[in-house]
């Protein structure tokens, strides 16, 4: 077995790096083994949280989404997806009621759901300015 | 993502290919609402060549169907691969549209 790697990717927090940063993920995950269905998961996982901060982290100036990689010993995928705009914190958005009907139906909340949805743990924290989302993902149940 | 859009009888059938993310939706937002300004109403989407989704399509469908509502119309969709229509479950979209197996069945009973 490979010794797992970190590896890490820095870009403009812009819409036309968007799947860039996704794939450097979906890659990293690919490698360290992890079936279609999980690289899939893992894929929107990231996508959402990726197209949150592109859309919403740097309202004024020009900012960066850092995206670090790792695994650890059980071969769990641990990813990093960091910016240093304005504090959000994704575990502080409600859920979306998934009842309701198209009328009643609200935009808001799905993309970070969906994340939280698809992986096995999803964290948040705010440290030196930065806002810093870890996805942790089990390469088997 | 590729948009094809194909008058029947019954319906308008748009069919969307490969992905639909924050990248590409607004391209299938731009197509499907010039359709609905001409006048089309009654929408079926063929999906079984969509790979991908994010909440950005999931979006995408659901202001479509909004919109429709409004003006008396509907939107189902058909053909659903199984990465699509995973999402479609978690998210709850799976209840809030009238989902078919093929565009074949969306047409039966319009």
């Amino acid at each position: 077995m490979s010794t797992p790697k970190r590896d890490q990717l820095r870009l403009p927090a812009n819409l036309e790096y968007h799947h860039r940063l996704k794939n450097f993920i979906l890659d990293y995950a690919s490698k360290e083994g992890f079936d279609e269905r999980r690289c899939h998961q893992i894929e929107l996982a990231s996508d959402e949280i990726l197209a949150n901060i592109i859309s919403y982290a740097y309202p004024e100036e020009k900012g960066d989404i850092s995206v670090i990689c790792d695994s650890d010993q059980d071969g769990a995928l641990l990813v990093q997806i960091i910016d240093t705009g304005v504090p959000f914190n994704p575990l502080e958005v409600g859920e979306p009621n998934l009842y309701l009907g198209v009328e009643e139906r609200k935009m808001g909340g799905l993309g970070v759901f969906l994340s939280r949805k698809m992986v096995d743990e999803f964290r948040y924290c705010r440290q030196e300015g930065r806002n810093i989302v870890t996805l942790y993902k089990k390469k088997t149940d | 993502m590729e948009v094809n859009i194909r008058k029947e009888e019954k319906a308008l059938v748009v069919s969307v290919t490969g992905r639909m993310d924050a990248v590409s939706a607004p391209d299938f937002d731009t197509q499907v609402e010039e359709q609905v300004d001409k006048g089309e109403t009654s929408l079926v989407l063929d999906l079984s060549g969509l790979d991908y989704i994010s909440s950005a399509g999931l979006r995408s469908m659901l202001t479509l169907a909004k919109k429709l509502k409004t003006k008396e119309g509907d939107l189902v969709l058909c053909g659903l691969q199984d990465v699509v229509n995973e999402v479609f479950e978690v998210s709850g979209f799976s209840t809030i549209f009238e989902i078919f197996g093929s565009v074949e069945e969306a047409m039966e009973g319009r």
